[in-house]
């Protein structure tokens, strides 16, 4: 037993040190020029993408030098059909990240991380909704509807220390309304648990080709972070309206954190040219915090631009400026990612 | 002069780490130089199941078929329509073929245009042949984009094939001006996405199109029981004999299948593409075991009133010998029944 879990660790060991010389050196090429992704009926019914980025961070009161974050992963999306029906979906995005900061001088170390990574059921006639399996994130407020992996323009999931899990969920769209039901781990992007976290989320919603969506979420678990687990009840309304080239964003969320009151709320407008290539947008977020004493309050001001090239080249631009009780901070972030 | 200095050696550091990603970023760049763009969200459909209740509200299922629009495609479209596609228009797409059961009722394909609102993503469901049978606009931050909009149009464009939607394009592009509204410019727009989603779907997706045309023949003609096709392949040296000098027929078109029951031989399918003068197509024949025409069906539409007329006024009939047939319609159906025949029996 103890020979097979070494032989384990060391086949671990051996792919993810490797990893990266096998997308640069052997997937990379051959995802470029397409030398089998078309012909291949290994590819069928695939879409796969190789995601090269690097983001860039700076505390623009301290003046301190750049902190880097350098992320190289796969997209891989691909259905499974037998001759005539769909029949499950799978998605699967595993990233390696490597971080340099101004305190500790790079150690050459790339950790995997977790974006997506779920295989999502059909319904069938005997199960008449689809059932998601894996990694995928919560289902709560505007998170579940925007794609925000990988992008500056993030929204509320701070508040409730988590944005992706590992668990099961039950979902279904319909003409005018969808669902989605979830029961996870607690535990992020690490699989393993300990301290027994654990989430039950979900979001019911209007349907989303409409200018106007509305939307209702509730959030209750024990959530684990590093050596300790913090106790989340939060429901939540959001909204969503678009006009010409204007997207209106608006979530309101309350519940408590720790057994404190806590509320959120977060307003967006943002603007997209003809094209949709130029994505400019401004946040605000304000957070009360509640104890019987005191109530800490917190805003922060977003304003951020995006531009993606016909290349799939993507430059992100972002400035967050937080106003507190304690200290004001600002940050300024930058993006270029690469996807093909 | 010690924190000055490390200060100097952190900037150095991050500068020549940011340097070295950029670096290997561009190599790579420069490496896979030759890349297609794959467009990832461009012509995607976030929820088919929404666009598939309402464009089919009788399907229990679908199956996803994801192929790449390349450059040959987008060079063939560009010949059928007179424009083409975009750039960001090619890659991975996905058309969705729509089931009631076993049957397949219709296909459902999405494509983007832009507006000056942003980008407008309709989604077309089309019939069997690709006629259109309704769209459904899935994303469009327009008012103009209302209730209205979709019902007048849908109306206008139910059952139109794409040589009619091509007909009201020449018509919109004639009209033209610089005082076109904006709901001009969005019904300018609709009939360029209707016609750029036939043309691909036929370019594209032309094999699974064609195999379920046989299915829903087969289908109509044999509703109870199962039928199973096997192609039954011709040398080049008997195409030649079959050939005949005045023939419409393009020879080398010709694909056939025999057609079974429980490994009973029951019929004969027959593909193939014609060119008579300017006129030019391809239909598909089924003949019964004795001969009988059951059915002849263009593959996606007839060009021609006269001779569709012609064509279908075989159906019912049995295949005379060439001497005995009395237009162009007859020796099709005589020559077309000769290569399946031959064509069975040398893959018997």
């Amino acid at each position: 037993m103890e020979n097979y879990k070494q032989s384990l660790q060391i086949l671990e060991y051996f792919i993810l040190s490797n990893i990266l010389k096998i997308l640069i050196f052997v997937l990379l090429p051959i995802k470029a020029h397409g030398l089998i992704f078309d012909e291949s009926p290994f590819f069928d019914n695939t879409r796969l993408s190789v995601d090269l980025s690097t983001y860039g961070f700076e505390n623009t009161d301290t003046n301190s030098s750049w902190d880097m974050i350098y992320f190289i992963g796969v997209d891989l999306h691909r259905v499974f059909s037998n001759t005539n029906r769909d029949i499950a979906t799978v998605v699967f995005q595993p990233y390696w990240k490597k971080v340099e900061n101004s305190n500790a001088v790079s150690d050459d170390n790339w950790d995997l991380t977790w974006r997506i990574a779920n295989i999502n059921f059909n319904p069938t006639e005997i199960i008449p909704f689809n059932i998601k399996v894996g990694h995928f994130e919560i289902p709560f407020g505007l998170e579940k509807r925007i794609d925000t992996n990988g992008t500056l323009r993030q929204y509320t999931f701070p508040i409730r220390n988590i944005k992706a899990d590992w668990g099961i969920s039950f979902h279904k769209v319909k003409s005018q309304l969808n669902y989605e039901i979830a029961m996870t781990r607690g535990t992020g992007n690490d699989y393993r648990s300990r301290l027994s976290p654990y989430i039950i989320s979900g979001r019911v919603g209007t349907s989303t080709h409409k200018n106007l969506i509305v939307g209702a979420s509730f959030f209750e678990g024990k959530v684990l972070t590093d050596d300790f687990t913090t106790q989340h009840t939060h429901i939540g309304f959001d909204f969503t309206y678009f006009h010409n080239n204007f997207e209106y964003l608006l979530e309101i969320s309350g519940g408590d954190s720790n057994g404190k009151p806590v509320d959120q709320s977060l307003l967006e407008v943002s603007y997209r040219n003809a094209n949709e290539r130029f994505h400019h947008y401004v946040q605000f977020f304000s957070d009360n915090l509640f104890s019987n004493t005191t109530s800490t309050k917190q805003h922060r001001w977003v304003i951020g631009a995006a531009f993606n090239s016909l290349k799939n080249i993507e430059l992100g631009l972002q400035l967050t400026k937080t106003i507190n009780t304690i200290e004001d901070t600002s940050f300024l972030m930058t993006k270029f990612r690469w996807r093909f | 002069m010690t924190e000055v200095y490390q200060k100097k050696l952190f900037l150095v550091h991050h500068s020549i780490s940011y340097f070295t990603a950029c670096i290997n970023l561009l190599l790579i760049l420069v490496i896979n130089l030759p890349i297609t763009a794959y467009a990832i969200a461009y012509c995607s459909l976030r929820d088919p199941v929404v666009a598939i209740n309402k464009l089919f509200p009788n399907a229990t299922h679908h199956k996803t078929i994801v192929k790449t629009i390349g450059k040959e495609a987008r060079d063939a479209i560009a010949k059928d329509l007179g424009f083409t596609l975009h750039f960001n228009e090619l890659g991975r797409h996905t058309l969705y073929a729509i089931y009631q059961n076993k049957t397949v009722l219709g296909y459902i394909h999405a494509r983007t245009e832009q507006s000056s609102w942003g980008l407008v993503e309709f989604a077309w469901g089309l019939n069997l042949d690709l006629s259109v049978n309704e769209f459904f606009i899935q994303r469009c931050r327009s008012p103009l984009c209302n209730k209205h909009f979709s019902n007048t149009n849908n109306q206008k464009l139910r059952g139109k094939s794409l040589s009619e939607i091509k007909l009201a394009l020449n018509i919109s592009f004639q009209q033209q001006t610089e005082t076109m509204t904006e709901l001009d410019k969005l019904s300018h727009s609709l009939l360029q996405s209707a016609a750029k989603t036939i043309s691909v779907t036929n370019w594209v997706w032309g094999e699974e199109v064609i195999q379920n045309l046989y299915a829903s023949m087969l289908q109509k003609h044999y509703p109870n029981i199962n039928t199973k096709i096997q192609q039954a392949y011709l040398t080049e040296l008997e195409e030649k004999k079959l050939e005949k000098n005045d023939s419409i027929l393009i020879s080398d078109s010709v694909t056939t299948f025999h057609v079974f029951h429980q490994d009973k031989p029951i019929a004969y399918l027959v593909n193939a593409s014609w060119q008579q003068g300017q006129h030019f197509g391809q239909f598909t024949w089924l003949f019964d075991q004795s001969a009988k025409i059951q059915s002849v069906k263009p593959i996606y539409e007839w060009n021609n009133q006269e001779i569709q007329e012609a064509f279908n006024a075989t159906v019912g009939r049995t295949v005379f010998s060439s001497e005995q047939c009395h237009n162009a319609a007859e020796l099709v159906a005589n020559e077309l029944y000769q290569y399946a025949k031959r064509a069975v029996l040398l893959n018997k």
